[in-house]
């Protein structure tokens, strides 16, 4: 059970990291192309969706380990949420080296 | 943020981590082996690998004989003995320490839960090496060790700071990692994004480094109210109990109904079943003796252990260490930085992120080689270029054979453990000289083959372990010997990735020399990947 949980807060955690990261243009770019541009009717949304995730994140991270090491989890859990989406955004850049191109001439 | 507070920053920013950024990977480094201390531990004292003892020890059947037998050998000549120390065997240390000071000077040794006397490791292990090395760089007389670290954590602390303020892009570059890129520009996305992403755990375990040795470094209001009397100052800080000894001889109590008693204690403030660390005896035999039982914190951050002292004599409760809120909050921080609760996942993160702030010291210094090499390509540069060689290859190297001399020195060396820290230091010196040699005739430092040699010795660690003491990954398993499959999982991880390294750097070099383009993409893979281990 407490694995399960740690597990959630880690998966709640990268989701709302990439939630976040589609948000930014030059993800939104590389993920769903530039046909549908990003707009604030996107963005809004995603980022509440995002702070969602953390949120639910950080209840669980508490309720599994207790106030003080469930924040030091959670904000772990942040961090590593965070590499790991950097991490498949450089792997798919590696897949489609056009997409470079794509994000140069929006900034 | 104003563009000239970002050009007023890069300078300090920059001038600090060509400066002392070498010195903040070795502790780095060092620190994030020292959280898997005890597991290191018993890799380099195989004689500690043991079983864990199923009930709680007795320190009356298994401790006192042995401290009595300790103390017969030390205070033969009619010394007095000042105390005795145990610390109890807990989940990673399944072995007792035993400790007894007298007049005439200290002894100790380690035994098993059954109370069997281990021979002298042979070595300081990662606990009285690479855990020095990483808080005070061994150099403790005077403090000075402490005061170079504290003031490269300072430092730390500004170059995060800083760091932030300069990075103009951070919120649109958060996740930016352009490895195809130009190689300066993957060197600072690669910097960028280990700073910006682990910035929490930079800034909570620099922080934290410095709150811990704040009084050594802060010595102001010990110097003003205490004289200047560190020992007096902690002793009140932290609410300890003392007194002297009468000098009239007294049979001391039984311990094992006291341990119960603090557990009891313990138990009944905190609902939970709480384990002891540590039982000390002060003036054992004679009527002034008392006995301090501290408490494990295996379950909580603080590293506040709760002392409790009891009447060596009648059993009476004499006192209860309690901190201020001051002292309560420092404790609670240096317990945010050691991690001593029980979190087998944080464990690893914290290791994890300990070796990326290698990785973000390391790409800077890359970074600022990079773009300095035209400009700089003199004795200074090739300085830069052979600590920064030293200092991540070269300190991983310098650890990687001190574990293969601890299994390969004999047992019968005398001073083995400091035939064991010349090995250290002599590789490590020799990694720096053969840096420099190189940078005389090449442009880059010897990755290739710094990162070849890694791979090597780790191997060589691993084999040297399963072949001396006969534990390799089977027999591990099935003795459950789970630091030692632990430690020889990251030797593994160590060569596979150095290998790798060594391998990438050929292929890069193969392809970048004949253009003459430089092979920097497989530079910013390097120092992170070398690191591994």
């Amino acid at each position: 059970m407490a694995d399960t949980q740690q597990l959630g807060v880690f998966l709640l955690a990268t989701s709302g990291m990439a939630m976040t990261a589609l948000g930014l243009d030059r993800h939104w770019l590389d993920l769903v192309g530039r046909r549908r541009a990003v707009s604030h009717r996107h963005a809004f949304p995603l980022r509440l969706a995002a702070v969602a995730c953390w949120a639910g994140a950080l209840i669980l991270a508490i309720t599994n380990d207790g106030t003080a090491i469930g924040v030091i989890l959670w904000i772990t859990a942040l961090t590593t949420g965070a590499f790991a989406v950097a991490l498949s955004l450089t792997l798919l850049s590696l897949r489609k080296p056009r997409r470079r191109h794509a994000a140069k001439e929006v900034r | 943020m104003s563009k000239a507070l970002r050009a007023a920053l890069l300078w300090p920013h920059t001038w600090m981590g060509v400066t002392l950024g070498g010195l903040l990977i070795v502790i780095f480094f060092m620190g994030s082996l020292t959280v898997f201390m005890p597991e290191i531990d018993r890799w380099m004292m195989p004689a500690t690998r043991v079983a864990m003892p199923g009930a709680p020890v007795s320190v009356d059947a298994i401790a006192r004989p042995l401290l009595e037998q300790l103390t017969a050998q030390r205070a033969a000549g009619g010394a007095t003995v000042r105390d005795w120390l145990v610390e109890m065997p807990d989940a990673r240390t399944p072995v007792l320490q035993l400790r007894v000071r007298t007049s005439a000077g200290g002894a100790g040794m380690m035994a098993t839960a059954d109370g069997r006397r281990l021979p002298p490791p042979g070595t300081l292990g990662a606990s009285s090496f690479f855990y020095p090395l990483h808080y005070c760089l061994l150099l403790r007389p005077g403090f000075i060790g402490y005061w170079i670290v504290a003031l490269a954590a300072v430092a730390m602390m500004a170059g995060l700071v800083s760091g932030v303020v300069i990075h103009a892009r951070i919120f649109q570059d958060f996740f930016t990692f352009r490895l195809r890129a130009h190689p300066q520009r993957s060197l600072l996305d690669l910097h960028n994004l280990m700073g910006v992403l682990a910035l929490p755990f930079h800034l909570m375990i620099t922080f934290s480094g410095i709150v811990i040795v704040l009084p050594v470094v802060f010595p102001a209001g010990t110097t003003l109210l205490y004289a200047g009397d560190m020992n007096r100052f902690y002793a009140e800080a932290v609410g300890n109990y003392d007194r002297p000894a009468v000098g009239a001889a007294a049979p001391l109590l039984p311990l094992d109904p006291l341990v119960d008693r603090a557990r009891r204690l313990w138990a009944a403030e905190t609902g939970r079943d709480v384990a002891v660390a540590q039982v000390g005896v002060v003036h054992p035999g004679d009527a002034g003796a008392y006995v301090r039982i501290t408490r494990l914190n295996d379950d909580r951050v603080t590293l506040h252990n709760d002392p409790l002292y009891f009447d060596g004599v009648t059993g009476t409760l004499l006192a209860r260490g309690r901190p201020g809120p001051v002292v309560g909050a420092q404790r609670f921080i240096a317990g945010l930085h050691e991690v001593h609760f029980d979190h087998w996942t944080l464990r690893w993160l914290y290791f994890l992120q300990g070796l990326g702030g290698c990785v973000l010291i390391a790409t800077g210094l890359l970074y600022w080689l990079e773009k300095r090499r035209v400009r700089h390509d003199g004795r200074g540069w090739r300085a830069v270029a052979a600590t920064a060689c030293a200092t991540t290859t070269g300190v991983v190297l310098a650890t990687l054979a001190m574990m293969v001399a601890n299994r390969l020195l004999p047992a019968a060396l005398p001073s083995r453990e400091l035939a064991e820290v010349a090995v250290f230091f002599g590789v490590w010196i020799g990694t720096a000289a053969h840096a420099d040699l190189h940078l005389r005739r090449h442009p880059d430092p010897p990755w290739r083959a710094h990162a070849g040699l890694v791979g090597g010795l780790a191997l060589v660690a691993m084999a040297a372990n399963w072949i001396t003491t006969g534990d390799h990954p089977i027999h591990a398993w099935a003795e459950g010997h789970g630091a030692v499959l632990g430690v020889d999982g990251a030797l593994a991880v160590t060569a596979l990735v150095a290998f790798f390294a060594a391998w990438r750097l050929e292929g890069g070099r193969a392809k970048a020399r004949p253009g003459g383009a430089r092979s920097g993409q497989t530079l910013a893979i390097t120092p992170m990947e070398a690191k591994n281990g």
